[in-house]
């Protein structure tokens, strides 16, 4: 057991790799909570319901026209239909973990402040199950 | 990035400076004709800009030295070099390289004035700041 750095995640979306273009990756999974209290009882009472998540990816703007920077692998995503977005957080290899899901590209933002590099954030809305595996 | 292959190509893009042509190098020698262009050494190198090695980032300086201080043509020559604009401009003519080798991009961040000795004697230098980012992996 061992703490790991960010610096190898590995993000895929739509099949593209966008990791040598990022720096940041937030993944927020959250569970519906119902309340199941009746008479009798001395304290509140949940039951767990539908789980939900979203995703935040933030880099750095490339100037490719290849069809890999992350501007023409996302913009195209914007509004349209599910796509699979992969997360390795500790690198690509035998044995390492892999999360899967299929996600809606909500949100693609740009900052381009004077003095620093162009920026970009890109929201996305998990939609389904998250599949958890270990990479062959 | 190969950290002399960014110092060459700054020091080559310098030469399109008329004063500073076959006068600008890309390692910090000591003994040069004024005006001359030096690129100093980063003192550090920012690893992992981005994740899987994407890029990089390193900050340079690049010195160049006008004159003697007491000169007053040293004045009128750093004038142009410090301008933020001009054939002499060292802002725009690193910042208008449109496809770099060994970087993607540059930004000349400020540029500070001083007295610098060269064996007796004081010469007038402007340190530009050198924003530089690139590769991580080589590629």
């Amino acid at each position: 057991m061992a703490l790991v750095h960010g610096r190898n995640n590995v993000i895929l979306l739509d099949g593209d790799d966008l990791s040598a273009f990022s720096n940041s990756t937030d993944t927020s999974e959250e569970a519906d909570s119902h309340n199941v209290t009746v008479f009798g009882n001395d304290a509140k009472v949940y039951q767990s319901g539908l789980t939900d998540s979203s995703y935040t990816i933030e880099g750095f703007y490339d100037n490719g026209s290849g069809g890999t920077a992350p501007s023409e692998v996302i913009e195209p995503l914007l509004g349209g239909d599910a796509v699979t977005f992969i997360r390795r957080p500790e690198g690509t290899g035998t044995g390492l973990p892999e999360r899967s899901v299929s996600v809606i590209v909500t949100g693609y933002d740009e900052s381009q402040p004077v003095d620093d590099m162009i920026t970009f954030s890109v929201e996305l809305q998990g939609s389904g199950d998250i599949t958890r595996s270990t990479q062959a | 990035m190969r950290l002399a292959d960014v110092m060459d190509e700054l020091a080559d893009i310098l030469t399109a400076i008329p004063s500073l042509s076959g006068r600008s190098y890309g390692w910090p020698r000591v003994d040069v004709t004024p005006p001359a262009a030096v690129v100093d050494y980063p003192p550090a190198i920012d690893f992992d800009a981005t994740y899987r090695r994407g890029q990089d980032r390193l900050t340079f300086s690049v010195v160049v030295i006008v004159g003697q201080a007491s000169d007053r043509a040293a004045r009128d020559n750093l004038s142009t070099y410090v301008d933020g604009s001009g054939a002499e401009s060292v802002k725009q003519v690193l910042e208008s390289v449109t496809d770099p080798q060994a970087f993607d991009s540059l930004r000349v961040v400020s540029a500070d004035i001083d007295d610098e000795p060269i064996g007796d004697i004081e010469y007038l230098t402007a340190t530009f700041e050198v924003d530089v980012v690139g590769p991580g992996n080589n590629t």
